[in-house]
């Protein structure tokens, strides 16, 4: 990780922020080979199919040299991209018409409680070596019911180990916003692979 | 603190908007309540399996250098020069 860390912070310099901004191809090539990687493996980690995250990846650059110009360097380049990338993930999701319109796990979540905020319904214990071979397996299932911007909040966390604000500007929400997006996630995860059996 | 209180602290992941006291609190909620322990197990469970899926989803070498070059043929046109012509 720290490998991966050190080839992406090279490229973000002042440097390189005037050459994106001249459209010089060496420059925008840099940012390509930095950030294609990760670019990749996070539309992968929303959800999206082999084929669609590598046409995502791709107009997520071609976005990325059409607006060159116009970058001012005010974000890092990194989250400048994954901003892009996160919209032409919504635009991928959209086409194949998927809806998320009602957000239920606040309620289960507080079903499992009493009034004075005592669980009714504990987690159940688990086997850490049975839970990782199980979860592993009904991860997916699991990942498609997480709504896009909660799961992309959870991707940017856990698997490109974003900070805070800078998942706060990816997706443009406060970071009170965050936390209920990453809370929602976890817990549509958890009672997610509850109800299929696992720890049980 | 509630366990209520002390799932949505695991889960937000504001543990650094807590103050110091607050944190020693819910650490100390944490430790005594056992369906609180296993709650926050099995969330750091799921991030790592989560974590471990999502990094084998990288591309391989060859994968990755005919989706570059696919996208590098889209480069803008380069300038014959500085001053625009």
């Amino acid at each position: 990780m720290t490998a991966a860390k050190n080839s992406t912070t090279s490229v973000e310099t002042p440097e390189i922020v005037a050459g994106i901004q001249a459209q010089d191809h060496e420059a925008l090539e840099a940012v390509v080979n930095a950030y294609l990687p990760q670019i990749v493996r996070a539309a992968r980690g929303a959800g999206l199919s082999a084929v669609t995250a590598d046409d995502v990846a791709q107009e997520t650059f071609i976005t990325f040299f059409e607006k060159s110009p116009t970058f001012e360097g005010r974000s890092k380049i990194r989250t400048w991209i994954f901003g892009i990338l996160y919209r032409k993930i919504a635009e991928a999701r959209r086409s194949v018409k998927r809806s998320n319109e009602m957000d239920d796990i606040d309620e289960i979540v507080d079903q499992r409680f009493n009034a004075d905020g005592k669980w009714i319904s504990p987690p159940r214990p688990v086997d850490q070596e049975l839970y990782e071979s199980e979860v592993m397996g009904l991860l997916d299932d699991c990942l498609e019911t997480v709504p896009d911007q909660q799961r992309m909040a959870f991707v940017l966390r856990e698997v490109e180990d974003m900070e805070t604000p800078e998942i706060c500007n990816v997706l443009d929400v406060t970071s009170t916003n965050l936390g209920v997006l990453l809370f929602r996630a976890r817990n549509r995860l958890r009672e997610c692979l509850e109800s299929k059996g696992v720890g049980s | 603190m509630t366990c209520k209180e002390a799932l949505h602290h695991v889960a937000c992941e504001d543990i650094e908007s807590l103050s110091w006291r607050q944190r020693r609190i819910l650490k100390r909620h944490i430790k005594v309540c056992p369906p609180c322990k296993d709650y926050a197990d099995q969330v750091r469970a799921i991030q790592r399996i989560f974590r471990k899926k999502s990094r084998g989803l990288a591309l391989d070498e060859a994968e990755l250098k005919q989706l570059k070059a696919t996208i590098m043929e889209c480069l803008p046109d380069e300038e014959s020069d500085g001053d625009g012509t």
